[in-house]
C-alpha cells in the first residue's frame, strides 16, 4: 500500500461471473444434495403433471366431440309426427314440396316401413319359395321421391322414381344394393320385375349407396303413394321425414319445419336436431377441467413453497460459503443469482419430469378409452412454467442471501 | 492507510478502529499483533475490502478505495487480494483442484477453463500438494487444507496476500510448514500481511505492527 502513488485510472478490475461458470456453480450447488433435491421437486413434478394431464385430456375429449360431430350430422333433421292420424302417416300429401320451399333445405322426403307385407314375400318370381329363389327376408319401405335425395342416394343403375309414377301410383320399385344382391339381380334389364306379396313391380333402379337411412339398402323401396294405396297408411312403425339442409341451417330449418308442414298444429312433430358443436365443447371444457386445473395450480404453488423452503435452508447452511464467495470477489448479486439459479433449476427439473408424466397419463387414458390423444403444442412450454415457479420461489431466500454481510458470514 | 476509523453503530457504539495510520510497501511481509478486541479483525476486514471504513483514507496500490463502486470493490477482491482464513473455508464437495479453481470464479473471466485448471495445478504444486490434486477436503489434514486455501488465494497472483490467523487451527508441525511456505513466497516477492496472536508467526515476518484499542503502532 503506497498512499502517495498515482491513481491508475481505468485499470481497476471489475467482478464478473461468466454464464457458463454460473451454470457450473448452480449444478454443483444442486448436485451436492441429491436426496433432498429429489424430495423437493416432487411437488413441482406433481403440479406440472396435473396441469399437463388436465390440458391434454380436455383437448382430447374435445377432439372426440368434433370427431363425432360430422358434416352429415350437422346438415340433417329428422321429424317424427306425434300422431299418425293426419294425412299419410301424419304428413300432408305435399310434404316434400312444402319443405323444399323453406330457405336452407336441399331436399326432404318421408318414409316408413311397410309391415303389412310378409318379410319373405319379396321375390323374383311369382311363386315364393320356388327353386333358385330362397326366402329373402327383404323389407319393404315406402319412400317419397325427395327422401332419396335427402338421403344422398347414389344410383348404380337406373334412376329415381319419376314424379309421374309417384303421382299416379305406378307399380314401380327401387332396389337397395344389398337387396339386389340377395335377389340375385346383378344387372338391371329393361322390363325387369319383382313381386311383392304377389303384386308385380317394375324395377326402375338399383340404389348403390345412401348416406342416411342406410337400413333401406337392404330393402325394396316403393313410392309412398303406391304403398299407401296398396297397403294403407303406416301402422305399427311410424313414418318419419328426413331433411337435408345446407350447412349451418339446421337450427333455423328445424324451428320452421313444423310450421310449414302443419300451420294448424305447431306441436304435431318432434324435431331431432344435430347437436350444436359449440354447446358440446363448452360443456366438456367447462366444469371438471376447471376444477382440475385449479388443483394443478395449487399443487404447483405447494411445490413452489417446497423449493422456497429448501432454498432458505440451503442459504442458512451455506453462510460460510457465501462469505467465502464474497471474499473471493463475488458481488452481492452474484450470490443472489447463485440461489435463484439453483431454485430455478429445481423447478425446471420438476417441469421436465412432470411434463412427460402428464403426457403419459393422457396417453394411458386415451388408449383405454380408444380416443385419439390430442396434445396442444403449448404443453411443450410447461418445463418453462416449472422454471419460472422455481425462480419466483427462490427470489426471497436469494435476496436474503445477497444481503448477508461477508464479515458476519465468515465468522461462522 | 491514513487516519482510518471504523465505527459500529450502537447501542453501544463501538469505535473498532481509530486513526489507524500505517504503510506497507510492495514485497513486505508484515505481521499484525495485538490482544483480543484490539481491532485486528476489523483492520483485516477493512484491508480485505469486506468492510468499508467510516473515516480516513485507504489507498491500495495508489487507488483510493473509498471512491469505488461495489463491482469495482468486488473486482479488486477477486484480482488484487488473496485472503487466507483461520477456518480454511474449503467447499467440501469439490476436489483440491476444484477448490483452488474457485479462486478464479469471479475475477478470472479472461482465463479459459484449461488455463484455470493449469494454474490451479501449478498453484497446488507451489504449495507442495501436487500429489493431492484429486483429494477431497474431508481426506486431508489441517495443514494440507490450509495449503489448498493458500493455493486458492494465490491463483489470481494477487498484489497482497492477507492472512487471518493462518496457523490458528493447526498443530505446531503443520504450522511450521505453512510458515515456511509464507517465507518462501515472501522470498519470491509476494506482499504478505498476516494477523496473528502468535509470537512465532510474528517472528517470521520482516516487520511487526502492534494494535491496541483500535490504534496501530510500530514497536
Amino acid at each position: 500500500m503506497r498512499p502517495d502513488s498515482r491513481p491508475q485510472a481505468g485499470a481497476i478490475p471489475r467482478s464478473r461471473l461468466p454464464f457458463s461458470r454460473f451454470l457450473n456453480e448452480v449444478v454443483h450447488g444442486i448436485g451436492a444434495r441429491p436426496l433432498r433435491v429429489a424430495l423437493t421437486i416432487a411437488g413441482t413434478v406433481l403440479g406440472t403433471a396435473t396441469l399437463v394431464a388436465v390440458l391434454g385430456l380436455t383437448t382430447s375429449t374435445q377432439g372426440q366431440v368434433s370427431e363425432r360431430f360430422s358434416f352429415l350430422r350437422a346438415t340433417e333433421i329428422e321429424l317424427v309426427p306425434n300422431g299418425g292420424a293426419f294425412g299419410v302417416g301424419g304428413f300432408p300429401p305435399d310434404a316434400d314440396e312444402r319443405m323444399s320451399r323453406l330457405n336452407g333445405v336441399n331436399a326432404a322426403g318421408i318414409a316408413w316401413q311397410v309391415d303389412a307385407v310378409d318379410w319373405n314375400s319379396v321375390s323374383k318370381t311369382l311363386v315364393p319359395g320356388q327353386a333358385g329363389t330362397p326366402p329373402t327376408g327383404i323389407s319393404v319401405f315406402a319412400a317419397s321421391p325427395g327422401l332419396l335425395r335427402a338421403s344422398r342416394a347414389t344410383f348404380g343403375q337406373g334412376r329415381n322414381v319419376d314424379p309421374f309414377c309417384a303421382e299416379h301410383r305406378c307399380r314401380v320399385a327401387l332396389l337397395g344394393s344389398v337387396a339386389a344382391q340377395r335377389l340375385g339381380i346383378g344387372r338391371l334389364q329393361p322390363g325387369l320385375s319383382i313381386f311383392i306379396g304377389g303384386t308385380p313391380f317394375l324395377v326402375q333402379g338399383i340404389v348403390d349407396d345412401m348416406k342416411r337411412n342406410t337400413q333401406m339398402l337392404g330393402g325394396v323401396l316403393v313410392p309412398d303413394t303406391t304403398a299407401a294405396e296398396l297397403w294403407g297408411p303406416p301402422a305399427s312403425s311410424p313414418a318419419w321425414m328426413t331433411v337435408d339442409t345446407r350447412i349451418g341451417a339446421a337450427g333455423v330449418v328445424g324451428s320452421q319445419a313444423p310450421l310449414a308442414l302443419r300451420p294448424d298444429n305447431v306441436n304435431a312433430y318432434q324435431v331431432n336436431l344435430p347437436p350444436d358443436p359449440r354447446s358440446l365443447q363448452n360443456s366438456v371444457g367447462g366444469d371438471l377441467s376447471g376444477l382440475f386445473l385449479a388443483l394443478g395450480a395449487i399443487t404447483l404453488v405447494v411445490g413452489a413453497f417446497g423449493i422456497a423452503n429448501l432454498t432458505t435452508v440451503s442459504v442458512m447452511e451455506r453462510v460460510p460459503e457465501i462469505g467465502l464467495r464474497r471474499a473471493l470477489g463475488a458481488r452481492a448479486i452474484h450470490v443472489g443469482l447463485q440461489f435463484v439459479g439453483e431454485s430455478g433449476t429445481l423447478g425446471l427439473i420438476g417441469g421436465l419430469i412432470g411434463t412427460p408424466v402428464g403426457i403419459a397419463v393422457v396417453l394411458l387414458v386415451c388408449v383405454q378409452r380408444e380416443w385419439t390423444a390430442l396434445l396442444p403444442p403449448a404443453l411443450l412450454a410447461t418445463p418453462l412454467l416449472g422454471l419460472s415457479v422455481g425462480v419466483v420461489a427462490g427470489i426471497y431466500p436469494a435476496w436474503r442471501a445477497a444481503r448477508i454481510e461477508p464479515v458476519t458470514a465468515l465468522q461462522r | 492507510m491514513r487516519g482510518v476509523e471504523r465505527r459500529y453503530p450502537g447501542p453501544p457504539e463501538v469505535l473498532a478502529l481509530r486513526d489507524a495510520t500505517f504503510e506497507v510497501a510492495p514485497g513486505e511481509y508484515v505481521a499484525m499483533m495485538g490482544p483480543s478486541g484490539s481491532g485486528k479483525s476489523t483492520l483485516l476486514n477493512v484491508i480485505g475490502l469486506l468492510v468499508q471504513p467510516t473515516g480516513g483514507t485507504y489507498r491500495l496500490d495508489g487507488v483510493d478505495v473509498g471512491n469505488l463502486s461495489e463491482p469495482e470493490l468486488a473486482g479488486i477482491r477477486a484480482q488484487w487480494l488473496g485472503i487466507v482464513f483461520q477456518a480454511f473455508h474449503l467447499l467440501s464437495d469439490r476436489t483440491a483442484e476444484a477448490n483452488v479453481a474457485v479462486g478464479a470464479l469471479y475475477g478470472g473471466a479472461q482465463l479459459s477453463r484449461a488455463e484455470v485448471r493449469d494454474r490451479a495445478r501449478a498453484a497446488l504444486e507451489g504449495v507442495g500438494l501436487a500429489h493431492r490434486v484429486t483429494a477431497f477436503p474431508s481426506t486431508m489434514s489441517g495443514g494440507e487444507r490450509q495449503r489448498v486455501a493458500i493455493a486458492r488465494a494465490l491463483l489470481m497472483r494477487p498484489r497482497l496476500l492477507l492472512c487471518d490467523e493462518p496457523t490458528g487451527n493447526l498443530d505446531s508441525g503443520s504450522a511450521a510448514g505453512v510458515l515456511d511456505l509464507f517465507s518462501e513466497l515472501h522470498a519470491q516477492g509476494q506482499t504478505i500481511v498476516t494477523i496473528t496472536h502468535s509470537a512465532e508467526v510474528a517472528s517470521r515476518a520482516g516487520r511487526t505492527l502492534w494494535m491496541l484499542d483500535g490504534t496501530v503502532s510500530e514497536r
